[in-house]
């Protein structure tokens, strides 16, 4: 890439959501929670809630980590409506799609379920993500077995310094999947000599949400700096929301790193680096 | 900034390079016939044949367009050395869409070809890899507006100076899982596609794939080469209306085409010369358009449909227009809308029924829309270059 120094952007809100459920950085870090606005936005998380009853694990996953974002960045939904949406994921909801095929394969193609071929399509987390938070500006979907994080962060750093958008909902998903969990074993045994670009966990369905902008709109914001080096990953951290998927580990670095900077009062700036593979590593600077 | 078209490249039904596809626009006939598929519906494959067992069609598709789009730009390898990236389109051939390799991977029993034929078939990664580009690689995965999508990410990362020069593109196969899915959807037709007719049926489906080569205004004149086309302007909006319908009033795809205007600086819309319309030749799709277009561009409003030709290529749908109207607008010439021919008294506008010529130095804009599942809208919009391409 061609600074050297790495990108900028703002990050003014952070979502864990972990098998679904939210991960408060008020239970982590001991940070004051941050409280919803008014009756009506409590009234509208309950109803987001019951929304996602239905839906996926990677559809839940996704949402809830995009709606603990937006409310921790407070922004108002004149600007939700306007801003951007990025979903980036290895497989996507895999699930989703092998549901659909599954049911041409028991019972013939002429038998597929339109609702599940619909729900089979890549791009549904960022669709529902979308609709029930009224994120009406640009919407993508990418699906990278390499670079996944970093990719999503190049991407959303050029949506939003050419002014496509002034904030940006960036979500990173992975779901648990009979694949994932067949390299997971060939990983550990040792079985397969492929290239493997990523590494997995037996994890669960998990999402890191961010809402990133063009400049501090939360008394939470920090700016952030971040680079791709040629370096092999160290340890990567031990996070305590459970056992999380490492496709996540940069996202949920980059998270953590921002929870730990908002509970401090000091003005430092925090670094931190994560493995992209076994070859990359994403770096990172809060302040 | 400017950023142009430097190389291009595309297969389709309607033949396997750019010379075969602009021969059929002028005269509107059809390339490669199409073929009764399963379930019933017709389909149009591309006259491409089937490679190895290494990778999925898909790649097949695109090997050759990435080819011939870097042979028109007269890049080379040493070129790729800079600051370079892919962004590539496509709904498919990422996720397992592989039946062979889902029934191993339900018995638990996936070989390693398997999985190695898996990796290799995310198109942005395969490119990457084989030119041995440094900078991203995007696979946008955006349903049907995937190859718009791409390019306008492509766009994205020039403008934002991180990139000199970045593939873009959108390849998809013709495959049993998305014709029983629309099938399913009860969108696909038997019949051939009459995108805006009032005796529409649906869609058919059609493989396809398609590659640009866009650089910034500094790589063209470092390099030399002559622009094909202005990429003026990209927007992108979700109308977060259905998972699958688009809003009846098109809210959407209205703010994902003012947004291109404003990209492109566009002050006034009698310099677009015709749109390519997404037009899929389904109930709700067409109506919707027509209802945009009447509402922005008034009753004067010139689109087609190309989907007549080609079928509906899904994640190649978008970047395989980009490139037709590249051409139309260059030539001058924007073809009629294949398959029309009985107005529908429920939409505003019917399309181009006749070709229409037009002196492109005065009318020197086209504008493509692409529709996709998730309420997704994009636009892009081409640009003739001044003096001939002379920068």
């Amino acid at each position: 890439m061609r600074t050297e120094s790495g990108h900028s952007i703002w990050i003014n809100g952070t979502g864990i959501a972990i098998d679904g459920q939210e991960i408060s950085p008020a239970v982590i870090f001991d940070r004051p929670e941050i409280p919803y606005e008014n009756d009506a936005q409590m009234e509208k998380m309950k109803s987001l809630k019951k929304q996602l009853r239905r839906s996926g694990h990677f559809v839940s996953a996704a949402v809830t980590a995009a709606a603990a974002a937006l409310n921790e960045s407070g922004l108002e939904m004149e600007h939700t409506e306007k801003a951007a949406l990025l979903l980036t994921s290895t497989f996507g909801d895999q699930d989703a799609t092998v549901d659909f095929i599954d049911e041409t394969q028991l019972y013939g193609c002429e038998q597929g379920s339109p609702i599940k071929f619909a729900h089979s399509s890549l791009n549904m987390g960022a669709s529902y993500a979308a609709r029930l938070l009224g994120v009406k500006g640009p919407s993508m979907t990418m699906i990278n077995f390499d670079d996944c994080f970093y990719n999503a962060l190049v991407t959303a750093y050029s949506l939003l310094s050419t002014g496509y958008c002034k904030n940006l909902l960036l979500i990173h998903c992975e779901s648990d999947t009979a694949l994932a969990k067949i390299l997971y074993k060939w990983q550990k045994t040792g079985k397969a000599e492929i290239e493997k670009p990523f590494t997995i966990n037996d994890g669960t369905s998990s999402a890191v949400a961010f809402v990133l902008g063009t400049g501090k709109s939360s008394p939470l914001g920090v700016s952030l700096s971040f680079r791709k080096v040629n370096e092999p990953p160290g340890s990567d951290k031990e996070f305590q929301a459970g056992h999380s998927d490492a496709r996540l580990h940069p996202a949920l670095t980059l998270a953590w790193t921002v929870m730990e900077k908002t509970c401090c009062k000091e003005s430092f700036s925090l670094t931190a680096s994560a493995g992209l593979n076994s070859r990359h590593s994403i770096q990172f600077e809060i302040e | 900034m400017s950023i142009y078209i430097t190389g291009m490249g595309a297969v389709s039904a309607l033949g396997g390079n750019l010379s075969e596809h602009m021969e059929h626009l002028r005269t509107l006939s059809g390339g490669a016939e199409p073929i009764q598929g399963q379930p019933p519906q017709l389909l149009f494959p591309a006259p491409v044949p089937h490679g190895t067992t290494e990778h999925y069609r898909t790649i097949d598709l695109l090997i050759p367009t990435l080819e011939e789009a870097l042979a028109s730009a007269k890049l080379t390898e040493a070129d790729f050395q800079g600051h370079c990236a892919v962004s590539y389109g496509t709904t498919a051939s990422c996720y397992i869409n592989d039946q062979q390799f889902h029934q191993k991977l339900r018995k638990n029993v996936v070989d390693e070809k398997s999985i190695r034929a898996y990796f290799a078939c995310n198109p942005a990664e395969f490119i990457r890899k084989r030119l041995s580009i440094k900078g991203p690689a995007l696979t946008i995965s955006n349903a049907c507006a995937s190859g718009t999508d791409a390019i306008g990410a492509g766009m994205c990362l020039i403008k934002s100076g991180q990139c000199d020069i970045v593939i873009v593109g959108g390849a998809e196969e013709l495959h049993p899982v998305s014709a029983g899915g629309f099938f399913a959807l009860g969108v696909s037709s038997k019949e051939r596609c009459r995108p805006f007719d009032r005796n529409r049926s649906g869609l058919n489906l059609g493989e396809a794939a398609a590659t640009l080569i866009i650089e910034s205004e500094e790589s063209v004149m470092r390099r030399g080469v002559k622009p094909i086309m202005e990429l003026a302007g990209y927007g992108n909006a979700n109308d977060t209306f259905h998972v699958t319908q688009p809003s009846p009033e098109g809210e959407g795809l209205e703010l994902a085409i003012k947004m291109a205007f404003r990209d492109a600086g566009l002050a006034d819309i009698s310099e677009i010369a015709f749109i390519n319309a997404h037009g899929t030749g389904t109930f709700h799709n067409d109506l919707m358009e027509s209802v945009v277009f009447n509402r922005i561009f008034g009753k004067g409003c010139r689109f087609h449909s190309t989907k007549g030709l080609t079928g509906h290529t899904l994640g190649a749908a978008g970047a395989l227009e980009a490139v037709m109207s590249a051409l139309m607008l260059e030539a001058g010439l924007a073809c009629a809308s294949y398959g029309f021919s009985t107005p529908d008294p429920e939409m505003p506008l019917s399309p181009l029924t006749e070709p229409f010529q037009f002196n492109n130095s005065r009318q020197s804009c086209a504008l493509s829309t692409s529709i996709a599942f998730g309420g997704c809208n994009s636009a892009i919009l081409l640009r003739l270059p001044k003096d001939g391409g002379a920068i």
